[in-house]
């Protein structure tokens, strides 16, 4: 393949900054409160503004992407709660929005084999068709009584 | 003008939980096609011009979803694999096809099941890390020949080889192994560990059987010359080229190679249907054609005797046709 004489010969094709979702914020999902404009609106104006040395790429469908912290860096439950924090965007956002559920760099000692589940879309879709697996998820999701 | 474009399509799956159609396969005439998916149901439908028409639907045998699902080179039987951990096998008997055999024994979710080219095995693999060889005898009865885990985590697929007795296989551990028939047991041939940078979703040989491409989560494809595949025991893949596909950030789950042409077909996370070209000269591989559908795609499959139609599977539970005219 030829090298293209571009000041950016690869870019790294992120369309929109990562949005991080505070998933603190009860907020977020109450209905009463007015819904302020937000960044995924503001994307949604900007996303057909092309790069110039690379007008052709696809506009990318905006995903989200968090990044979440164990307490401990050898928390044995990271990879639940990384699926937890799968299901709980499944079931809040759009049906075809994409997300990314990785743990944040350095902070935990199999991070890359976690994230690498948690990326794996069949090992993800099975570990919530299974039952036993999705009790555990959703006792994690019932929120403080 | 070289296109791409839709021409039809149905729904494997109207169910709002569970859409996800997970894997397609046309049978060797290119008259049928057999879908399969999250709806934990097999359907098998007529080509019919440019449409695909139902003829039967197939539930309630497997207790979780069906991965996948292939016709035996004949026609007469078909082996679907699903995530209860058992692969069945079904015979068309009469006007359908009917329940025979239920194959158990792999601990967890089957991930791929193919027959050989000449009905003798069939191949299994799940997350379980083993590839099982099972062989059928003249009853049509399936046993254990070999069980093969070399793999260090869950295998993706199986894939045999068109013409020689040499079996793939490939998965989460980044690693392409073949395996070959020494006269009593299925053997190791080869180990390519790294084989790509990340999981290996799917491979595929073209047809004469010396090429084969692979495709992988990390968005790149590669292709893989056989080398000395006789005697069987000294078959070696080599690779031979390597393309990143550079405007996605999402896997690639499927790869097609056209049994007629050097096309190669992909479909994945970014939910684009890409047609790659492969140059044997040059040992390069080119982009050619791409189309944007409406969902993630998990399987795709250029008709076995029609060179210009594809189907693929989709998130949205929609079994998509495409043409691809050059």
């Amino acid at each position: 393949m030829g090298v293209e004489r571009l000041d950016n010969v690869a870019p790294v094709i992120y369309n929109v900054k990562p949005r991080d979702i505070d998933i603190q914020k009860s907020s977020a999902y109450d209905e009463n409160i007015d819904d302020p404009i937000d960044a995924r609106e503001v994307f949604d104006y900007i996303r057909d503004i092309n790069d110039p040395e690379h007008p052709f790429y696809d506009t990318e469908d905006p995903w989200v992407d968090v990044s979440f912290t164990p307490t401990i860096p050898h928390c044995s439950l990271a990879t639940l709660i990384g699926l937890a924090i799968k299901v709980k965007l499944s079931r809040s956002l759009p049906p075809n929005m994409k997300t990314v559920v990785h743990i944040t760099p350095g902070t935990h000692n199999t991070e890359a084999a976690i994230n690498k589940q948690l990326a794996d879309k069949e090992r993800v879709a099975a570990a919530i068709d299974n039952p036993s697996v999705m009790r555990t998820v959703n006792q994690c999701l019932k929120g403080r009584e | 003008m070289s296109s791409v474009h839709s021409i039809s399509f149905v729904q494997h799956s109207t169910d709002p939980i569970s859409p996800r159609v997970w894997g397609l396969n046309w049978n060797s005439s290119g008259k049928n096609l057999v879908t399969c998916g999250e709806d934990k149901s097999v359907k098998i439908w007529k080509l019919n011009s440019d449409k695909l028409e139902m003829i039967q639907k197939i539930s309630g045998d497997q207790t979780r979803a069906i991965r996948y699902a292939h016709f035996s080179t004949c026609g007469r039987f078909l082996a679907t694999a699903s995530w209860d951990a058992t692969v069945i096998i079904y015979e068309y008997i009469g006007n359908e096809f009917e329940e025979k055999h239920k194959l158990e024994g792999h601990e967890n979710e089957v991930k791929c099941c193919k027959f050989s080219p000449s009905g003798e095995y069939l191949a299994t693999c799940s997350r379980d890390k083993t590839v099982w060889v099972w062989q059928v005898d003249e009853d049509g009865d399936y046993e254990v020949l070999s069980i093969l885990q070399r793999h260090s985590g869950d295998v993706k697929f199986v894939l045999w080889h068109p013409d020689h007795e040499l079996l793939l296989s490939g998965g989460y551990d980044n690693a392409l192994r073949m395996y070959y028939f020494d006269g009593d047991d299925w053997v190791s041939a080869q180990d390519i560990e790294g084989a790509h940078g990340s999981t290996i979703w799917s491979a595929d040989f073209d047809s004469t059987g010396k090429y084969l491409v692979s495709v992988c989560a990390e968005h790149v494809v590669k292709i893989w010359e056989l080398t000395s595949p006789l005697p069987t025991s000294s078959a070696k893949l080599l690779n031979i080229a390597t393309y990143q596909i550079k405007d996605t950030v999402w896997p690639l789950y499927s790869v097609s190679w056209n049994p007629f042409s050097n096309l190669i077909a992909i479909g994945g996370g970014d939910q684009h249907l890409r047609i790659l070209q492969f140059n044997q000269e040059s040992s390069a591989i080119l982009p050619f054609l791409s189309l944007k559908l409406d969902a993630e795609i998990n399987s795709i499959a250029w008709n076995s005797t029609n060179d210009s139609l594809l189907a693929a599977a989709l998130d949205d539970g929609t079994v998509q046709l495409v043409n691809v005219n050059i």
